[in-house]
């Protein structure tokens, strides 16, 4: 055995190499040297290249007709579904119509995203008082005003549940013109809808209204467009009264909401020991209690309180994760979440890693510190 | 005087086995009706004669009704016109109805569209009544769980949904004991347009919600603070976000 000659191939490989510049395999009678092959030294860095550019905005200035986007908005952000609509309004538009994007807001309130990176050519802002509250005549009077004034080819709305849903059939009826519902796609110039429960699905040429099913459309990813604003003093709708008086939202338990639809939820891991801190900042804040799976299983939560793959999915307008590492199946239960806020011992926990907001601190210490800073502020504001 | 109420019901089916059954957001209408205090409520179906639906229908008169009025249609009618006309001659003081059927179309457009016929005003998402046509106190489902008062006079429409309270059970003697009247829907009504180029729907993946949707800029992890700073730090972001009430609002 010891007589048999060993050869290294890898030494072999390189000796060959050093010997002979190696020449690129495009053929080119001049042999090229690649700087990264050289031996000893470091490679050398490839040349700088200039920044890219930021797209240039795309302006729009004549348009053969107008597509208006009716947006829900959440908190005056664009919303997931808002975001998919302008892309589904995009679609419909092609290259020569222009996507105007409608927002009906209350006192107060503005439109806090960029429209034209969203993909919307025009932006209209309608401002009524009443639209704060509940308020559908006059928001039916605004599409209408809009629809009138561009005029709108195509009236787009979300099939968001007392919001886009309802206020498209409402402007559908009053326009007499059918709607094409729970539509899901755009393809070859007709627009997709469900029937049936969701059995059955037909294609159509687009009708005047199109309301989009949630998560069924993509959002625009193109060069930015204008998003010009447009004097809201030339669409200004009549005043029609509202037949039923708004007395407001009514004082609800928050504690008692199911997990799906709380807007705030406060959550517990096992990095949680004092519980009735837990419970207390709950209750100051008004949000809804859930916890992982490990807590559940130690009896100090409710099953019916478990977020996570096998417990209840949720979005929450905000999470606020106590002591909870965020194991995967966790993090699949508060993937719809818009804002999470974690609080953890660990700085390497996976779910500091999905935290918009991160605090490395005890959980005990900061509980407690949270509720008697709400309660000084509720006591400051009374 | 007792109120009248028409529920408009529809054939419903079941999610899974496909088995006819009342429609669930139909029953949760018909409950609310029934629990009014002095209603004389009627139910309301339009459909062909022989459709076969009224297996599905007499669940409704499990639920304590002794009456439903079925609109027979001629063979190829629209019913929603059938309803119109036959409403329009009633007027009731209330009109309930689920915001979807469970087959068919189920645009859930029926009755945005019966309300502006009929000029009633409509409600959706209905989870409690109380009062009279002189003063309604009507409680609406906002979003988030919440609810919201409404006050109105008159007659008016309101759609129900999930969050209004679930029926009663159906019992079934009773609903073998229910009569179904039967009225002939009228002449000279609007064919129904049934469209062709329906298939099977294909299944598409739902685009699941990402981590970060709005963007994944601005992480940030803090290390040091003590409790009192924490608790400021997540106020203020929280109130940055636009998620606190007014009143939690930091100062200034």
């Amino acid at each position: 055995m010891s007589d048999r000659i060993r050869r290294d191939p890898r030494r072999e490989l390189e000796a060959r190499r050093s010997r002979r510049p190696p020449v690129e395999a495009t053929g080119s009678a001049r042999p090229r040297v690649n700087p990264r092959d050289r031996r000893g030294g470091r490679p050398a860095a490839p040349p700088a290249r200039p920044a890219p550019a930021p797209p240039s905005v795309l302006r729009l200035e004549s348009p053969d007709h107008y597509v208006l986007a009716v947006v829900d908005l959440e908190l005056g952000r664009l919303s997931r579904n808002d975001r998919d609509l302008l892309g589904a309004a995009r679609r419909l538009a092609g290259e020569s119509a222009a996507v105007v994007l409608l927002a009906c807001l209350g006192p107060g309130e503005t439109l806090r995203d960029d429209a034209g990176t969203a993909g919307a050519d025009r932006v209209l802002i309608l401002r009524r008082p009443a639209f704060s509250g509940y308020a559908p005549e006059a928001r039916v009077a605004a599409v209408l005003a809009a629809a009138a004034a561009l005029p709108a080819r195509h009236l787009l709305f979300n099939e968001t549940p007392r919001q886009g849903a309802d206020l498209g059939r409402r402007v559908a009826a009053r326009l007499g013109e059918e709607p094409a519902v729970a539509c899901v796609a755009l393809t070859g110039g007709a627009v997709l809808c469900l029937r049936d429960g969701g059995r059955s699905e037909l294609p159509l040429a687009p009708p005047r209204l199109l309301l989009f099913q949630a998560d069924s459309m993509t959002p625009y990813e193109g060069p930015p467009r204008e998003g010009r604003l447009l004097d809201p003093a030339a669409f200004d709708p009549r005043e029609i009264a509202e037949p039923a008086a708004d007395e407001g939202l009514l004082p609800v338990d928050s504690r008692s909401l199911p997990l799906t639809e709380a807007a705030l939820i406060v959550s517990a891991g096992v990095g949680v020991t004092d519980w009735a801190a837990f419970h207390a900042l709950a209750d100051a804040l008004g949000a809804a209690e859930g916890g992982s799976r490990a807590v559940c299983d130690a009896g100090h939560l409710p099953r019916a309180r478990q977020i996570g793959a096998s417990g209840t999915l949720v979005e929450p307008q905000c999470y606020l994760a106590f002591g909870i590492s965020g194991a995967s199946q966790h993090l699949h239960g508060i993937a719809g979440c818009r804002r999470v806020v974690a609080v953890n011992t660990d700085l390497h926990a996976d779910m500091v890693k999905r935290a918009d907001l991160a605090i490395i601190a005890d959980a005990q210490v900061v509980m407690p510190a949270l509720t008697h800073l709400l309660r000084e502020r509720r006591r400051r504001a009374a | 005087m007792p109120l009248d109420v028409v529920v408009l019901v529809s054939a419903g089916r079941h999610p899974l086995s496909g088995r006819p059954r009342r429609a669930d957001l139909d029953a949760r209408a018909l409950e609310l009706a029934l629990t009014l205090p002095d209603a004389r409520v009627e139910a309301l179906h339009a459909g062909p004669r022989d459709g076969g639906e009224e297996a599905a229908l007499r669940d409704y008169l499990g639920m304590g009704l002794p009456s439903l009025t079925l609109l027979e249609l001629r063979e190829g009618h629209d019913p929603a016109f059938a309803l119109l006309r036959y409403l329009e001659g009633r007027r009731p003081a209330l009109l309930l109805a689920g915001q979807r059927a469970e087959a068919g179309a189920c645009s859930g457009f029926l009755p945005y569209w019966l309300a502006e016929r009929l000029g009633y005003p409509l409600l959706a998402g209905l989870t409690a009544l109380a009062g009279d046509p002189q003063g309604w106190r009507a409680t609406l489902a906002a979003g988030g769980g919440r609810r919201r008062m409404l006050a109105l006079q008159g007659s008016f429409l309101a759609t129900l949904d999930e969050a209004a309270p679930p029926a009663r059970m159906s019992a079934f003697a009773r609903a073998k004991r229910g009569e179904i009247r039967r009225l002939p829907a009228g002449e000279a009504l609007p064919p129904l347009e049934e469209p062709d180029g329906i298939r099977p729907a294909r299944r598409r993946p739902k685009r699941l919600a990402g981590p970060g949707q709005a963007a994944a800029v601005g992480r940030q992890a803090l290390v040091g603070l003590d409790g009192e700073a924490a608790a400021r730090t997540i106020l203020d972001y929280l109130a940055r976000e636009g998620l606190l009430p007014d009143s939690l609002k930091p100062p200034g």
